[in-house]
């Protein structure tokens, strides 16, 4: 016969286990739906370090153009905090309005990961892919502007791929394709037939 | 207090904790992989649809929730009352008793093969029990495949014919319904293999006395009927009449025999083969006739001044992009692009037939096609030129994009990276753009046309000169992508760039070196 005080117990630590199980579940499942959620404000790098000047290809969607634009930010010396960084800055003048490329509210870019010092992997957040504007011309300026952006301030980035909340997706919103690896120079090449 | 009394006190109670901790555990664990994991299910067939029924295997036996199952037909009503389970489905009243083989219609009495089992909220029975129970409620006769695990009811489900035609030797199925087979072939067979069509016939074989094609052997399998064609050399498989017929003939030899020859200046009768189809059949996609190589004509009248008039197979195979569940861009309120790019795809193929150039379409209805699908219609079609169709709301006129990729010397090799397959082709498909773009700006009708690498998927992936082209706006007006006069226009112009791009000497030169 179990004492009794020690049933109590183990009907404690029962409900504890399960309460732990199901609180672990909604924790999940909350982690889940805010990551969809948009919270519409415009991002901006930690202003932790001083400003240094960026180059920033932005996209012009009437005249169909990239042009180089300067900006100032504060950067990481750290190579993935510096690209983001950067991208942000970019992804700042985008959502910005009026904008000349305008992109989905919440857009932001996630992470950026650095392999072997030349190739970047950026992971946009849900928010980017799911409000971004569908056609291959801006589809097109955008992963341009990005990928244009990235390699004229870390010049050593000669590849680039690009993930949509950590997981590889066919297409940007249904024509450009990030399931390739993008070759800095053939991107660099349409940049300067598009100044 | 003595250090070793409480846990001689508690060891039970310690022990007892973490047997509940591991069972926990385990239920949770056993839980999250059930969760993942693929359930077992039947598949039943009925005149009008086709669903799964999720089944539960206990002790060699696998149950199904039987108002579940007879859900899917209509309304039904169930009681349970103790061990007792009354089911009411249409206007036919059923009692069945828990761990008992006997059922009741009213006072007719049934016997199953195995026990009726009450559920926490119905009541399940076996499949085969169901396939006595289901003629009873639904009064059609009810086969049941047990290696395909599928039902049938009434007539539903897809019949065959087999026809073996002479010059050229090819062999003819035509099915009762649509039908989207997972194709494959080797070691000198063709598998088909109908895990979704519901293909009933009979278990056969056929012996052809055919040099090309000698038998042919049809069975159910567990991964779904299966049809295997014996070949003395590579077949190809065309569908045709809406997915109805499939002809299994020769593959063309140049495909076969000359892997990497030069390119031919537009029809590319010659060019590699596709990268991941090393062979020459041709899978279908869902729900649409997939073109296959020679399946459509040469345009109704041969142009013996322009060399695409002459090409026996498809030169130019449009791909109207998106469609179905997939709509691509909302041009406007009431403007899908899958919708601009189908009208434009068929007036393009049109105009083009009109100029005697060969051409199909890779979708000619409001299909879904997955990007990877198009891709290996386009591979194993080799045309002579890949065409994705698109509309956009941005600027005005017409935007050829060909792949944004280094261009890479063609190599003969039997296989290509998949996301680098245009690669070898990257010249070729820019010659062709750059020819094209002459051809327009030289036309009377004045259009605004550009010219650009562009990240279009799935141009890397196509082994064979491919370009993408977005007409946008005419003066920024995107009501004028639905305008019919403004697709005819925009058509016009696209079938005299390609017909006269394929003509230019300096574009065949360049085509058929692969590199501009």
């Amino acid at each position: 016969m179990i004492p009794r005080h020690i049933q109590i117990s183990f009907a404690l630590l029962m409900v504890g286990i399960f309460s732990a199980a199901a609180y672990m579940l909604h924790l999940r499942d909350r982690v889940v739906a805010t990551s969809y959620q948009l919270d519409g404000k415009p991002v901006a790098p930690p202003a932790s370090s001083p400003a240094e000047p960026v180059t920033l290809y932005v996209a012009y969607d009437d005249e169909g153009v990239l042009l180089r634009r300067s900006a100032n930010a504060s950067l990481s010396t750290e190579p993935s905090a510096r690209a983001r960084e950067i991208l942000r800055t970019l992804i700042a003048t985008y959502l910005d309005r009026p904008s000349s490329h305008p992109i989905g509210a919440g857009s932001d870019i996630s992470e950026v990961f650095i392999v072997n010092k030349s190739l970047a992997v950026v992971d946009l957040n849900s928010a980017f892919a799911q409000g971004h504007r569908s056609g291959v011309w801006e589809e097109t300026l955008t992963i341009d502007s990005l990928v244009a952006t990235l390699s004229a301030n870390m010049p050593e980035i000669t590849q680039v791929k690009i993930l949509v909340n950590g997981e590889e997706r066919e297409t940007l919103a249904g024509h450009a394709d990030l399931m390739s690896v993008y070759d800095v120079n053939e991107v660099n090449r349409l940049v300067r037939d598009l100044r | 207090m003595r250090f070793s009394e409480p846990i001689r006190l508690f060891a039970p109670a310690h022990l007892l904790v973490a047997a509940i901790g591991l069972a926990a555990l385990g239920f949770m664990a056993n839980h999250s992989v059930s969760a993942s994991s693929e359930p077992e299910h039947v598949t039943i067939y009925a005149p009008q649809e086709r669903f799964q029924l999720v089944t539960v295997k206990e002790q060699d036996r696998e149950y199904v929730d039987l108002v579940a199952a007879l859900a899917q037909f209509g309304t039904v009503a169930s009681n349970k009352d103790d061990n007792r389970f009354k089911l009411r489905y249409a206007s036919i009243s059923a009692q069945f008793e828990d761990g008992s083989r006997a059922a009741k219609f009213g006072r007719l009495s049934v016997t199953l093969p195995d026990a009726f089992r009450l559920s926490k909220n119905s009541g399940e029975v076996t499949v085969r029990s169901l396939v006595d129970l289901l003629p009873h409620f639904l009064n059609e006769k009810v086969d049941y495949h047990e290696v395909s695990r599928s039902i049938f009811i009434g007539n539903a489900g897809t019949r065959f014919t087999a026809e073996l035609q002479k010059s050229p030797a090819a062999l003819v199925l035509t099915f009762s319904n649509p039908v989207s087979p997972q194709i494959s072939v080797g070691g000198g067979r063709m598998r088909l293999v109908f895990d979704r069509d519901g293909v009933t016939t009979p278990a056969a074989s056929w012996r052809f006395n055919d040099p090309l094609i000698t038998s042919a052997t049809f069975e159910e399998k567990p991964s779904g009927p299966e049809l295997t064609v014996t070949a003395s050399q590579p077949v190809l498989a065309t569908f045709g009449a809406g997915g109805r017929t499939i002809s299994i003939a020769a593959a063309p030899k140049a495909a076969i025999t000359q892997p990497a020859a030069p390119i031919a200046p537009v029809p590319a009768l010659t060019s590699p083969a596709a990268p991941s189809l090393n062979g020459a059949a041709t899978s279908a996609p869902p729900q649409t006739p997939a073109v296959a190589p020679g399946a459509t004509p040469a345009g109704p009248s041969a142009n013996a001044e322009n060399p695409l008039a002459t090409r026996p197979r498809v030169a130019v195979l449009i791909d109207a992009a998106h469609g179905g569940d997939e709509p691509g861009a909302a041009l406007s309120s009431d403007l899908a692009e899958k919708d601009v790019t189908l009208a434009l795809a068929r007036r393009l193929r049109n105009e083009l037939q009109n100029r005697g150039v060969s051409c199909a379409l890779i979708r000619d209805s409001d299909a879904t096609l997955t990007l990877e699908q198009r891709a290996i219609v386009a591979n194993t079609t080799r045309p002579g030129l890949y065409l994705a169709i698109h509309a956009g709301a941005l600027g005005s006129g017409v935007r050829i994009y060909s792949a944004m990729l280094p261009a890479a010397k063609l190599t003969r090799t039997a296989f290509q990276p998949w996301e680098t397959a245009q690669a070898g082709y990257v010249g070729s498909s820019r010659a062709y753009a750059g020819a094209m773009v002459d051809a327009m700006s030289k036309s009377s009708v004045r259009f605004s046309v550009a010219l650009m690498p562009a990240p279009v998927r799935p141009l890397n992936n196509i082994a064979a000169p491919a370009l993408a082209v977005e007409v946008a706006p005419r003066n920024g007006d995107v009501a004028s992508l639905g305008n019919a006069a403004y697709q005819q226009t925009v058509a016009s112009a696209l079938a005299t760039a390609i017909a006269g791009a394929g003509a230019r000497p300096r574009a065949e030169q360049a085509l058929a070196g692969g590199q501009p």
